[in-house]
């Protein structure tokens, strides 16, 4: 169809992009229809908001592995009150009362992300935090 | 009444040798591309997140003393805390937040999660009799 004939069609009203049955129109604060365009005013017609902080604190699945492992050698680990342990992967590479000696470690096999624990002395470990 | 939905529930754990079940999470702290992780206990009476100082180390501040300053009460008595702008993540949640993070300047017996950090960046409902803590990130 070439643009002659394109532009001898009978012209049609635009058909809006969200809805295609009548809804209200707001001619503007001078009431003039002949200039103003028009517009949807119904608030239907919009997404509805999302909030971002639903999106990020989905839950995460095995989000604590160095707790989890933690926790099933918590009884093990008892073992070594008042001393440090590093800990890689699911192991205890060394524990120490010395925090120099894991430093060391750390920097020798160039561990990035260190997970250090402190296991309480029996004093710490009895008392109660109020 | 106001009522909240939390979408992260967290367990309370066993910890190596302290008593009972805590209310313990997993965190990883930023200093720009230097992290380490660490264990930490949520407690809604400390105003401040509070490390103990080998943590420091392990973010390449060697003078943990070089922080601002801060007194503060505890069980033992008055003791000065040393805070730093760090980044802080909470593992079980996902992002990562900037905020003033302590250390102190001696032996302490634990990690503190306190409500100028991360009692700001979320809110927090702890379920006692279900021994869990319940999250809401308010970022």
């Amino acid at each position: 169809m070439t643009l002659q004939e394109q532009l001898a069609q009978p012209q049609t009203a635009p058909v809006l992009p969200f809805r295609d049955f009548p809804v209200p129109f707001d001619f503007g604060l001078l009431a003039n229809d002949a200039i103003q365009a028009l517009t949807i005013s119904t608030a239907e017609n919009f997404a509805p908001r999302f909030s971002l902080q639903e999106v990020v604190s989905i839950p995460i699945e095995d989000a604590e592995p160095e707790l989890d492992w933690l926790e099933e050698n918590a009884q093990e680990l008892g073992r070594y009150p008042g001393e440090w342990l590093l800990i890689r992967e699911r192991r205890l590479l060394l524990h120490s009362r010395d925090f120099a000696d894991l430093r060391a470690a750390i920097r020798e096999r160039q561990i990035d992300s260190p997970f250090v624990y402190y296991v309480p002395t029996e004093e710490e470990a009895n008392s109660i935090t109020i | 009444m106001t009522t909240v939905d939390y979408p992260v529930s967290l367990r309370y754990r066993t910890v190596p040798r302290m008593s009972g079940l805590q209310p313990a999470a997993e965190v990883k702290l930023f200093n720009g591309d230097t992290t380490t992780i660490a264990i930490a206990i949520f407690d809604s009476g400390s105003i401040y997140t509070v490390f103990r100082p080998e943590h420091a180390e392990l973010l390449g501040i060697d003078d943990v003393m070089a922080g601002r300053p801060e007194t503060i009460s505890t069980l033992g008595g008055l003791t000065i805390i040393y805070l730093f702008d760090l980044e802080i993540q909470l593992l079980a949640t996902g992002p990562r937040f900037a905020g003033q993070i302590g250390f102190f300047g001696g032996h302490a017996s634990r990690n503190i999660l306190g409500r100028s950090v991360i009692f700001s960046a979320f809110e927090i409902g702890f379920h006692e009799r279900g021994q869990e803590i319940h999250l809401r990130s308010e970022a």
